[in-house]
């Protein structure tokens, strides 16, 4: 496949720019910088660029629909015969289009999707306006006054980070989800799994399995744990993941260990850490 | 930086299978690396050679012996163990399992395994610019009665050999060791210095695995060992590769090879590495684009030294949010 990249300065020039002054931005300029990679047939720029509109389409409807109970709602119908799903973070936001971003580049070549160069310019081209409202307060902060990391927006677009940037960490994410047992829901099953997907999930060695992650999750949307205990949890099967090779682990196996590492932490208060 | 030897694990009766991990040996092309290496390799050698693992033969004990041993030490089975090979690329955030042994198989093969030839690979070892890392993990293949320091719990690993294998389109490397007071002396450093980047020659072969040697005082480098995840040692290990690289970019500027070199004749060199990924370069850029992209990062090397060294600072992930963490006290 053809594609487009841009550099890690070009990418950083853009972001820079749109989020010091908005009212330049204009995504087709990415095309001018960004230079051509690989050969072979084109990338369909027309097929994401409608993806990335329907996209838009549903975060306008989720903000539509704000109200004191939430942030957002929208409602989605997965595939035919499953009931509708309503989304009301934007966590679940953000895992239902993980996995239209999956579903839409799962067949590409790993050459491509290894590229950060490709992923800066998905973002930059086409994505701005989803990681602009995905990380609202990183862009806010920029032009705050004593802000204490003005280009903390950087890292979701610069795919330095595959767990931050956030095309890619959708990608990942959804294709954790692709590959549960059962069915794709986890992507968007618990309500504010912001941590628990970024930094207990992608970041670490759990994302490498998707039904370690599949069995974390159910767990989470079961019972789920707050801030602190969730941090705990995770860091205990990290300990875990260091000295047992959890991505042998069936489904079931990874339910038991994840039943028995919350079981160990009945009574835990953070004091006790 | 991590090996099961540097590892505090909770288990006993390891050590027969730490040794036989520590003498495995990966087959790349026709080469052959030790544990930890790190191999670098042009991005077409990447996808297209072919990589294997082998336990060479020991004079006098032979392999089944040696196996038989791993187990009995850590009170397993021989059947109970197994060797698991993952492939893994931690940017796309991809492990597979490209074998998995018993000890029979293992013997059968005379210790080598094959894992990738030009047509089929593992998805890691097809993705040059996150490259790849090979490991070897020794396993207990089934759930026992669970014992005090004692391997218990399906798939936990006696011992693990791991290998990298990486591209001058993902990072250039640096070998990290001990800075001790003989060593200080060897190379004519005060008993103060705490580190020091060495760099014989920057237009050395890239696959050469210790072209930048960073020497780190013994003690740091035993602390980072053991804490290797808090935000001061991920904030001082992304400091090292900018030494590291800072090293190699200033040994570079004062070295006539590199400055009477063309952009071509840079390939497959430390510095060419460097400014490869200093320049953005992709797999996939013809030629000419690659040499174009070489020779600007040359010329800003040679001419706004400073500056290319304050690009190669933007290209070390999570060093803004690290720094942050250590500065606010934030703990990991």
């Amino acid at each position: 496949m053809r594609y487009r990249v841009l550099s890690l300065d070009q990418a950083i020039e853009f972001a820079d720019s749109w989020v010091r002054a908005p009212a330049e931005l204009n995504p087709t300029d990415v095309d001018a910088k960004a230079q051509l990679s690989g050969s072979g047939p084109d990338f369909n720029s027309a097929g994401f660029s409608t993806l990335v509109d329907d996209w838009n389409s549903l975060i306008t409807r989720f903000e539509d629909e704000s109200d004191s109970d939430a942030r957002g709602r929208v409602t989605v119908h997965p595939s035919p015969g499953r009931d509708p799903v309503v989304l009301s973070s934007m966590d679940q936001l953000e895992g239902w289009l993980a996995v239209e971003l999956y579903e839409w580049m799962k067949d590409f070549d790993e050459g491509v999707l290894d590229h950060p160069g490709f992923w800066r310019y998905l973002s930059l081209r086409f994505g701005w306006s989803l990681i602009s409202w995905r990380e609202s307060k990183a862009i806010a902060n920029a032009t705050k006054e004593g802000s204490k990391n003005p280009f903390a927006y950087r890292t979701y677009v610069n795919a330095l980070n595959s767990y931050e940037t956030v095309l890619t960490r959708m990608f990942i994410r959804g294709r954790l989800a692709a590959g549960a047992e059962g069915n794709d829901s986890i992507a968007w099953a618990a309500l504010s799994a912001t941590d628990l997907w970024r930094s207990h999930i992608v970041r670490v060695k759990t994302g490498y399995s998707a039904v370690l992650t599949q069995a974390v999750v159910e767990s989470q949307v079961e019972e789920p744990m707050v801030t602190d205990p969730l941090r705990e949890f995770a860091k205990r099967l990290n300990r875990l993941s260091s000295n047992v090779l959890l991505l042998e682990y069936e489904l079931e196996g990874a339910r038991t260990v994840v039943e028995e590492l919350r079981a160990g932490m009945e009574g835990w208060v953070k004091s006790e850490k | 930086m991590s090996s099961e030897t540097r590892r505090l694990r909770p288990f006993q009766g390891l050590h027969s299978a730490e040794r036989v991990a520590q003498t495995m040996l990966m087959t790349v092309g026709s080469d052959e690396y030790e544990v930890d290496a790190r191999v670098s390799l042009s991005a077409k050698e990447f996808v297209t050679h072919r990589v294997g693992l082998r336990i060479p033969p020991d004079d006098g004990t032979s392999l089944s012996d040696r196996l038989s041993a791993c187990a009995s030490q850590a009170g397993i089975g021989i059947d109970d163990l197994s060797i698991v090979i993952v492939v893994t690329n931690a940017w796309l955030k991809v492990a597979q399992t490209v074998r998995t042994l018993g000890v029979t198989e293992l013997i059968d093969a005379k210790g080598s395994v094959e894992l990738a030839d030009a047509t089929d690979r593992p998805i890691a070892l097809r993705t040059p610019f996150g490259g790849a890392e090979v490991s070897a993990y020794f396993c207990l293949n089934k759930e026992l009665t669970r014992q005090p320091l004692r391997t218990w719990r399906e798939w936990t690993w006696l011992a693990r050999s791991s290998f990298r294998i990486v591209t001058s389109l993902g990072t250039v490397g640096f070998t990290p060791l001990p800075l001790t007071p003989d060593q200080r002396v060897k190379l004519e450093l005060p008993p103060e210095t705490m580190r020091y980047a060495e760099v014989d020659n920057p237009c050395a072969s890239l696959s050469q695995a210790d072209g930048v040697k960073l020497w780190i005082d013994a003690g740091v480098l035993a602390l980072l060992n053991n804490h290797p995840s808090t935000s001061a040692a991920l904030t001082f290990q992304r400091q090292l590769f900018l030494d590291a690289m800072n090293g190699l970019a200033t040994k570079a500027v004062s070295s006539s090879d590199f400055t009477g070199s063309t952009a071509a004749e840079l390939d497959d060199t430390l510095i060419g590495g460097l400014l490869d990924l200093v320049g953005g370069v992709a797999p996939t850029d013809p030629e000419g684009t690659r040499l174009k992209k070489r020779k600007q990062m040359k010329s800003e090397l040679e001419n706004f030294p400073t500056r290319f060294v304050g690009r190669i600072e933007a290209l070390v992930p999570g060093l803004a949010n690290d720094l942050q963490k250590s500065l606010s006290g934030v703990a990991s």
